[in-house]
Formats: structure tokens, sequence, C-alpha cells
């Protein structure tokens, strides 16, 4: 699964930034932003950085993940919208054409250590 | 004590997969990451591809599975350059990445190539999020998965560029609405090109190669009026 994927370069991502802001300790949170329509599982995630966090400095850290809804924009009528199934059409005119405006993200906004 | 990253988790995969397409850019090879379920018929479609074309065009494949080089070797019998990822050694990825990708390259020898296939792992989920470098993007969907894929994998269908319907002679054999997958398709991503065929028997194969050509010599073009 691409959880186990997403973790390890989660791991990686946070360990360049100590290294570029030269700061060391043990992770104990990080925040992320994961939109819907990246199929990504909070649940499966968690599962995955538990395993490959076991004896390093991120061992003890827990994930908040801000679950993204997917919003769009119609090409053809321009108006704007939530998606709550991953069936793309305009809720105003049916439309398959459209912009994804969020849902996409695999976002790390913040961590914290101590 | 709070650390701001503001970094997407897959930054390492997308810088990589864009140093990769420079290289590819440079040595004007269209390259394209074929995507499927596993036994969609991706393999035998490359076979006949490189069989058709190669009078025409200098051929080179990656092939990517968790285990074993078999299609490695059912693409190596056309005497092309054939390079197999076996993601065992990286931990049994169901996906390729970039970096493997970049591995793969070291080995290859790409002077002269002017068309890469770049054969995934049969699944639908995760390559789908995972840019290689590829120009094109290619789905692979047997006619015996039902009308209901598009629907159930959106990501990777919304993230293609083309879509092949194979072993379209079972149709005569099979409870499938073709017009509802072609629907379902659509829902999903009004702007994917479909090409219905079928490898076995070559019934539509001629339009996948007229497709093929012709992105290739689009590149070419490209090529050709950037550089003025």
């Amino acid at each position: 699964m691409h959880e186990m994927a997403v973790a390890e370069n989660i791991i990686k991502v946070i360990e360049e930034k100590l290294a570029e802001q030269n700061q060391k300790g043990k992770v104990t949170k990080i925040n992320l932003k994961i939109g819907k329509l990246t199929c990504v599982e909070p649940e499966a995630l968690r599962l995955s950085f538990e395993v490959i966090s076991k004896e390093t400095p991120f061992q003890k850290a827990s994930l908040y993940i801000d679950s993204v809804p997917i919003t769009g924009k119609c090409k053809d009528c321009q108006k704007s919208f939530s998606l709550n199934d991953l069936e793309f059409a305009c809720p105003f005119c049916s439309s398959f054409r459209m912009e994804i405006k969020t849902g996409k993200e695999l976002f790390i906004e913040s961590f914290e250590i101590e | 004590m709070k650390i701001q990253v503001l970094t997407d988790i897959l930054k390492a995969n997308q810088t990589i997969a864009l140093e990769n397409k420079k290289i590819f850019d440079k040595n004007q090879i269209l390259v394209l990451n074929f995507m499927s379920s596993p036994g969609s018929g991706k393999t035998l479609i490359l076979e006949k591809t490189v069989e058709k074309l190669k009078k025409d065009f200098n051929f080179a494949v990656i092939e990517g599975d968790v285990a074993t080089s078999k299609d490695a070797e059912r693409l190596a019998k056309y005497d092309i350059p054939v390079v197999q990822i076996t993601t065992e050694s990286f931990g049994g990825d169901c996906h390729l990445d970039a970096n493997m990708v970049k591995k793969a390259m070291e080995t290859l020898d790409l002077s002269g190539v002017q068309i890469l296939f770049i054969e995934n792992i049969g699944n639908l989920i995760c390559p789908a999020g995972f840019d290689l470098g590829e120009d094109k993007k290619v789905i692979v969907l047997s006619l015996t998965e039902g009308e209901d894929k598009p629907s159930k994998y959106p990501v990777a269908f919304r993230n293609s560029d083309l879509l092949l319907i194979n072993k379209i002679d079972l149709l005569p054999h099979l409870d499938i609405d073709l017009d509802l997958l072609m629907e379902n398709s659509k829902k999903v991503n009004p702007e994917l090109f479909s090409i219905k065929l079928s490898a076995k028997t070559e019934q539509g194969f001629e339009n996948w190669l007229d497709w093929l050509v012709k992105e290739y010599r689009s590149k070419a073009q490209k090529k050709c009026t950037s550089e003025g």
C-alpha cells in the first residue's frame, strides 16, 4: 500500500528540515494536510508510520491529520462546489468538466520536537 | 518546539521525476508510463507494439514488478534495451517511483532511443500518485474487469492521458455494458482519450499505433520549434 511510501517520505522531509535548521530531538507531533482525492487512508498511514518509526526519534510522534475535502469549480457554469463522493459531476449543471481546487494535498504543515 | 515545514510529502519524488524528464527531453525520448491492474495485458500490448514499429523507431523498456524478470525477458526477445526493476530490493513497493526509474536509467543505454515504455507494477491505486518523469500516463483496462473500474479508481483515471481497453475480442462472451464503461470513464475524466483494442487478435491495434506515432512526432515537433 502506498501509505508506507508516504510514511517514509514524511520521515525523510522532517529529517531534512531538522538538518537544515541544525536541530535535534524526539519528534512528538506531526501536522499533516491530506486531501480526500489522494486516497491516502489516515488509519493505514498511522499504522505504517508506527511500523517504520520504531526505534527512531519518530517513534513517539502522533500524526494529526487535517482531512481536506474535495472542492471544484465547474468549467462550464463557473460555479464552485464540494464533492462528497468521487463522482465528478457539477451539482448545478451536471457537467463533468471541472477544475479541482482542493483535495489533492499531501502536505506536512509543521512538526514539534522536545 | 514547533517547526514549520509547509512541504509536499512527495516533494522528493517530484524533484527526481523532473530531473528524469529533463534527461528524457534532452535526448528527445517519448516516455509512456503504463498502469493497470495485474493481468490486463500490458506486456502483450508492449510486445506487439515493439514488433510492429521497431523498423521505424528505436524502443527501450523499463519493466516494473515486485518479483521475477519474466516480463523483461519477454521484451528482451525483440533485441531492444530492457531493464527490470524488482521492487523487492526497495522493500517490495507496490508502485514504481522516480528514484527507481533514475537507478534503472543508470544501466540503460539510452543513446538513440526514441520511445521508452515504463511498464509499472500491476496496481491501480499507488502508481497514479508517483510521477516518474514520463510524458504521458497510459491506463490499460481489460474488458473482463467490468464497467465500474473508472468509478472505483478515480485517481488513476483522472491522472491518465490515454485509456486502452484491451481484450475487446472477448466482448461476445462477457456480460459487460461497454457504453456504461465509457460513460463511467467520461464521468471521472472527460478528457481521457480511449482506444478499444485486442492485443491478441490485433483488432483496433492500429489506432493505438497511430496515437503513439502522433505523440512521438508531436514531441519531436515541439523540440524543433523551441530550438527555433
